[in-house]
């Protein structure tokens, strides 16, 4: 699929996306898979521009994004580069660039060849070091305690990144295996902002994909100790706004009612009225029916500053006005959207992956005319379930 | 693209107007060349913080409605933040015009109330906590002390606990009065608008009257070289910190282009020394790379993971005593690269915006950069060699207690 975007582009994209369903140890391994692939990819990359004195590899690049969506992960193979005719560079032609794209993403990874044998340990040393690196900030750490006990009873993922504890016990052999079963043969869709692809993957897939899990969310307050100069607080709050259902993007408006902004219900209270954080935002999860809350606070104001957040969100409220204000926010980051390529690719695979989809001008319209009064109605059934306090010195 | 560039003045602010046909979204700033190193002057000294709690309080209207709700409340994205050498105030969104027409009335008609401050303390104050949380602030400002031997460089952005209760409305309006001047101040625009309905704006809402600038404490001495060992709980992996500050302090932008392209025969993808370093685990794929540069100084800084930092310190001052020999087929891949690298920065509004920011804030023209960047046809590799051998190098090593 082409994607046709409305500004003029110095780079040239090629996307492809595939959704599939993992388990969290098959999510470690296609995390160090995708840091095999970028690895080997460079080092060829790298040879290629030596040997046959291809400049338009030099400022190129190949990354492998991983979403996790709750039931499904995303898996999106980029390579960007720059078009050729900016440089007057003759040293390429864009239309042989389809197939290499093809050829690099598309390396398998073989236990028996002594190259894969060797970038495997070092992947696995990279790997590695990120995620304890990534656990070094005590942000991180009280998001992964919080998605833990979010997600206790249910087998959703929501943390990219894979476990570290998985990574330690896994092997060549069994990273052969993932690949072979669950990489080798997906379907891809493809996306690209410039005509290069062949004909054959000009077609729209229509995966029909559905999101049909519910969490049973835990009702209760949780304090985890650790010596950290602030107090790192994570909430769940249930509102039932589930993707593709009829009122999901009122999700949208309410967040930023609630949390979205400078001028938000929890900003202006907690931040502006009371000072008792730096920070506080709250995002819309649609696949799970939530916001997350997230602040830090200073730990002899904890439970204050919990208080009042149960406060505010029993009595969520706002008026017409606020609702406008909202929306205008929201249809104005839409319209933004078309600023970005990338955005363009996300929102196309949406479309070819899940039997429900809203263009960005559908968005738009929609957004426009949600209703007050139906707004309220709904801020009115939703509920803090879950909390989780990290940290904080002074602790209880 | 040059015709889409404008540059000019109005009322004694000047601004800087990249206009980007087809883009939605639109971006602004007010930039104040005013940061944390020029808190204390030659004939002045402010309380460490106050640039930064500047920053906090600027847009607080006479009602002490908070500027930022303002306009976010006008459909814009409102952010604002503070370095060693300047201030800005960002919005960004896709009607823009009267946003922006607030920020520059706010930005020249600030309002400090005792209450409203005393109030922010304990904001900041939680903000400072944060900061503190991460494991590399507390090494790196242990590093700048070390530096620039406690002079106002060296001031953590934010402050400390005691001088931000020590700051007061008056010398908050002392400080903005000496600092907040048209001519210490740039308007930097990125988007689809047009010239003259900017014009325009500016002429209804800039000031005519104009403050004289305080005199900025700029001039350090040379630090000295030195290495920092520091100690965290939770640190998994050992870092290291390596700061090489240069005697020359104003380089060209040809000279800025060779050193570039030195380090990248060094430390680029291509590179035997950095595959060396990778390979013995010295560094990791989290190794980062930066030059900087102000009115009087400049410098290049580099980080990485390590399995034995003092080690890799060593190792890194090794290379840079020997002059590493010209490639000259690695030469032009770094041309192609450099010069790719910065076309592309034209492709996405945020990045140009932040782009022109932080160059005008080194006291640099991204247009003029540019301009000389595609003329450059052959690098001297001579002149970052001496310049890297003869800097002064403060190094810091973050380890687990």
């Amino acid at each position: 699929m082409i994607v046709k975007t409305k500004i003029k582009d110095h780079n040239i994209y090629l996307n492809k996306v595939a959704l599939v369903k993992l388990s969290k140890r098959e999510l470690t391994l296609l995390n160090l898979y995708a840091y095999y692939l970028e690895e080997a990819n460079d080092i060829y990359r790298t040879s290629l521009s030596f040997k046959k004195k291809l400049c338009f590899l030099y400022d190129s690049s190949f990354q492998i994004s991983i979403q996790a969506l709750g039931e499904y992960v995303r898996i999106i193979y980029s390579f960007c580069y720059l078009d050729s005719r900016f440089l007057n560079d003759e040293s390429y032609n864009n239309l042989n660039m389809f197939s290499f794209f093809e050829e690099i993403s598309s390396r398998p990874l073989l236990v028996k060849d002594h190259f894969s044998k060797r970038l495997f340990n070092s992947c696995k040393k990279d790997y590695s070091d990120d995620l304890l690196s990534t656990l070094e900030s005590p942000n991180y750490r009280a998001k992964v305690r919080f998605i833990d006990e979010l997600l206790k009873n249910s087998d959703l993922i929501l943390k990219d990144e894979g476990s570290a504890e998985d990574l330690k016990s896994i092997d060549i052999l069994e990273l052969e295996a993932f690949y072979n079963n669950k990489i080798k043969n997906l379907k891809f869709s493809y996306y690209t902002n410039y005509d290069l692809a062949p004909k054959e993957y000009k077609l729209s897939h229509n995966f029909n994909y559905e999101l049909k899990k519910r969490i049973d969310i835990p009702s209760e307050d949780l304090y985890i100790p650790n010596d950290t100069n602030e107090c790192y607080i994570n909430i769940a709050v249930e509102n039932n706004l589930f993707y593709g259902e009829e009122n999901y993007l009122y999700g949208f408006v309410l967040n930023n009612l609630l949390g979205g902004g400078m001028n938000s219900l929890l900003f202006r209270i907690i931040r502006e009225k009371y000072s008792l954080c730096y920070s506080i935002a709250s995002k819309y999860n649609s696949t799970l029916g939530v916001f997350f809350v997230s602040l830090m606070t200073d730990s002899k104001n904890r439970v204050k500053a919990i208080s009042l957040i149960k406060d505010i969100i029993t009595s969520f409220s706002f008026t017409r006005a606020e609702f406008e204000i909202a929306k205008k926010a929201l249809i104005n980051a839409f319209i933004s959207r078309d600023d970005y390529v990338f955005g363009f690719v996300v929102d196309a695979s949406i479309k070819e992956y899940f039997n429900f989809y809203l263009s960005n001008e559908e968005k738009i319209n929609l957004i426009a005319e949600l209703n007050y009064e139906k707004a309220l109605e709904l801020a009115k059934e939703v509920k803090v379930k879950l909390s989780v306090s990290y940290g904080g010195k002074e602790n209880e | 693209m040059n015709s889409n560039y404008f540059k000019g003045e109005v009322n004694g602010l000047k601004y800087i107007h990249v206009k980007t046909p087809g883009y939605k979204q639109k971006y602004a700033a007010m930039v104040c060349f005013f940061g944390s190193k020029d808190e204390v002057g030659s004939d002045y000294v402010f309380n460490r913080g106050i640039a930064h709690f500047i920053e906090h309080k600027l847009l607080v209207r006479p009602n002490l409605e908070d500027g930022y709700k303002i306009l976010t409340d006008m459909g814009v994205y409102a952010n604002a933040a503070t370095s060693n050498n300047h201030t800005f105030y960002e919005v960004e969104g896709i009607d823009i015009i009267e946003p922006l027409r607030f920020l520059v009335d706010a930005y020249f008609h600030p309002t400090f109330v005792k209450e409203d401050i005393d109030k922010e303390k304990e904001v900041i104050k939680r903000e400072l906590n944060m900061v503190n949380d991460r494991p590399g602030s507390k090494l790196f400002y242990k590093m700048q002390e070390a530096y620039f031997n406690h002079e106002p460089i060296a001031n953590p952005i934010i402050g400390s606990i005691e001088s931000i209760d020590a700051i007061t409305s008056e010398e908050m309006y002392e400080c903005y009065n000496k600092f907040y001047t048209q001519e210490n101040s740039l308007l930097v625009l990125v988007g689809d608008i047009e010239e003259a309905e900017i014009c325009k704006l500016l002429e209804e809402v800039v000031p005519k009257d104009k403050r004289s600038l305080a005199i900025k404490n700029d001039v350090y001495s040379l630090p000295k070289k030195a290495l920092i060992e520091h100690s965290e709980s939770n640190i998994n992996i050992p870092k290291f910190f390596m700061d090489i500050r240069f005697r020359d302090p104003n380089l060209t932008n040809y000279q800025k282009i060779c050193l570039s392209a030195y380090i990248d025969q060094l430390f680029g993808e291509y590179s035997l020394t950095f595959k060396n370093l990778t390979s013995k685990r010295l560094i990791n794929k989290s190794f980062y790379l930066s030059s900087y540069s102000g009115i009087n100084y400049s410098g290049l800084s580099l980080e990485s993971e390590s399995v034995n930092p003092k080690k890799a310190l060593a190792t890194l001052e090794g290379i840079f005593a020997k002059k590493a020999s010209i490639d000259e087929e690695l030469e032009k891949i770094f041309l192609k690269r450099y010069k790719a690298s910065i076309l592309r920065i034209f492709d996405n509004n945020a990045q140009l915006f932040y782009k022109i920011i932080e160059f005008a804030a080194n006291g640099l023209d991204l247009f003029d950069f540019m301009t000389d960047l595609l003329k450059v046809e052959k690098i001297d590799f001579d002149y970052p060699y001496k310049l890297l051998k003869n800097g002064i190098y403060i190094e810091g090593i973050l380890k687990n207690c």
